[in-house]
């Protein structure tokens, strides 16, 4: 052994040839030096400590990365659901829109995202999203409300009712419109409305969510503080509602493109638009659920979210209206479908206020009450409209 | 049948049985604070026995021990061992059964000596003639070359002898 380690050392043997501090000499020394230590052997306990510590650490290190991913799964929920556990999608009770053409369920902003007035276009977490049928509105479209039943009138049917839908204007690349409705007789129609929204590709159901608009949607649609109202109508009395259509964005890729277009060709201005079965849309408002009306065509490429107000009394809310921009003002008047700059032309007609009786025509649009709104009315159709404020009923729901 | 985890476990344990004290010994040369010499090489045991699958060979296991009691010297050098003082020790008012051995080594010349070197040439020392490893595992354990190894041995050596002739 010593031969063996005489040999093992011989290499450093030339540097350390000094006297009293041979490389033999200096490792005898250093195993006398600690030739106490340890002499008595290892303590008995020793390795079942061991043990224990080794499995107290690795128990700690399971529990500290369970909670690490607890809390990654956390982030990653919260990600994708954008902590709006309250939105919950508007779906017709007809085609049963709401399906989410974005399978993660991240939040999609518009391609007009970033200004003030602008519509973030919130989607709803995907399994939500992903329902059909009406989540919100009348259970189902053929239904009546319980609370019709407290008011004591019959329902309010197409037959009953002259509607009117336009879309009024677009702001910051979002179409805003309305729904007018005039009662001729006595009736009660009941919110939240349900809007239907087909296209020729029949991709709707996938494409197009419709949500009820809420205050942080960045809409410029008015907050009807009820939702699920029951309106009471006399004769001549009427009611509204305010949609706003914001297209989804693109992905990479593809250009996005889009326009309002009335019912009568009259086109809203938008850049870049280009027609395909795909995104060409018709929103339609279903009267009772049931019946629609004349549709209002509207363009998305990639897509579009809705947001829909409550019914209310005709007149209550004001209609958004587009910043003052000589640009703003849109033609009333059909032009060709190639349009790209908007034409400046006063409205032709005023749609009815509040406890108005002046009738809106076909053809020749319809503008707000307000006087501002601007840019491609779209009339599909025409009413009377003796806009007597309508009796809201606090609903039943 | 035994498992491959039963099988390391009897190794770690014929290991411990009779390597704890040359190990003890190896930590006691590389640590000035003698004091931690056990938690040092206990602390390598937890590390071998969590690591236990993946050691087999019984010189492995060693050479495993050996780096790891070098590496957590040499961090109880940087930090005076303040972490370990923190975690609870099994028997804190009970006096280590190695005291009087310490209170030796404080006195030992040699051991004096050996901890003014630096702490390159002082763990090329020990790895080198105490555990009576080869250069090439002494550089294997350090991560250094073979040339440096040699290099800081012989600057070792002759800086011990400097100091052993100054306590003279």
């Amino acid at each position: 052994m010593s031969e063996e380690r005489a040999g093992r050392h011989g290499s450093s043997r030339g540097s350390a040839e000094s006297p009293g501090l041979d490389p033999q000499d200096l490792a005898a020394a250093l195993q006398r030096s600690v030739a106490a230590i340890g002499a008595g052997g290892p303590p008995r306990a020793g390795l079942t400590r061991i043990r224990k510590r080794a499995k107290a650490r690795r128990r700690r290190r399971t529990v500290a990365a369970s909670s690490a991913g607890v809390l990654m799964l956390a982030m990653v929920v919260g990600a994708v659901t954008g902590s709006k556990f309250d939105i919950v999608p508007v779906l017709t009770g007809v085609v049963g829109l709401g399906g989410d053409s974005n399978s993660s369920g991240a939040p999609s902003p518009t391609p007009h995202a970033g200004g003030s007035g602008q519509v973030r276009t919130v989607r709803p977490p995907a399994a939500v999203a992903g329902k059909k049928g009406p989540a919100i509105g009348p259970v189902l479209p053929t239904a009546s409300p319980s609370a019709l039943a407290s008011a004591g009138i019959p329902q309010c049917t197409a037959t009953d009712l002259k509607t009117t839908a336009t879309v009024d204007s677009v702001i910051n690349g979002v179409s805003y419109g309305h729904v007018e409705a005039v009662a001729n007789t006595t009736c009660a129609v009941a919110g939240p409305p349900v809007l239907q929204v087909e296209n020729v590709a029949g991709t709707a159901v996938s494409s197009v969510v419709i949500l009820r608009h809420e205050p942080s949607d960045g809409s410029q649609l008015p907050s009807v503080a009820t939702w699920g109202a029951v309106l009471k109508l006399q004769a001549g009395q009427g009611y509204d509602l305010q949609f706003a259509w914001a297209q989804d964005a693109c992905p990479a890729g593809a250009s996005p493109s889009g326009a309002a277009r009335t019912g009568g060709g009259s086109s809203v201005p938008s850049a870049g638009s280009s027609k395909s079965p795909e995104s060409a849309y018709s929103l339609s408002y279903l009267v009772a659920g049931v019946t629609p009306t004349a549709p209002v065509d509207l363009e998305a490429a990639c897509g579009a979210t809705v947001y829909v107000t409550d019914v209310y009394g005709q007149g209550t809310y004001p209609l958004p209206q587009p910043p003052a921009s000589p640009t703003a003002q849109a033609s009333t008047t059909p032009a060709p479908p190639t349009t790209q700059a908007p034409t400046t032309q006063p409205p032709t007609s005023s749609t009815p206020s509040t406890g108005a009786t002046s009738p809106t025509t076909s053809g020749s649009g319809s503008a707000a009450s307000s006087g501002s709104d601007n840019g491609g009315d779209a009339t599909t159709s025409s009413a009377p409209t003796n806009g007597a404020n309508a009796t809201a009923i606090p609903s039943a729901s | 049948m035994a498992t491959d985890v039963d099988v390391t476990t009897d190794l770690l344990t014929e290991t411990y049985q009779r390597h704890y004290s040359s190990l003890l010994r190896l930590a006691a040369l590389l640590l000035d604070d003698t004091a931690s010499c056990e938690d040092v090489v206990q602390e390598a045991f937890i590390r071998v026995h969590a690591a236990r699958a993946r050691v087999r060979e019984a010189d492995k296991l060693l050479a495993y021990l050996r780096q790891t009691v070098v590496n957590l010297s040499r961090s109880a050098l940087r930090r005076r061992l303040l972490g370990l003082k923190l975690l609870p020790k099994p028997m804190p008012d009970a006096a280590s059964a190695e005291e009087g051995a310490y209170a030796l080594l404080e006195k030992d010349a040699l051991i004096q000596a050996l901890r003014g070197l630096q702490r390159r040439q002082r763990e090329v020392l020990v790895l080198r003639y105490f555990s009576d490893m080869t250069e090439a595992q002494v550089a294997t354990a350090l991560g250094l070359s073979i040339g440096s190894v040699k290099a800081y041995g012989s600057r070792g050596i002759d800086a011990l002898r400097v100091r052993l002739e100054e306590q003279r």
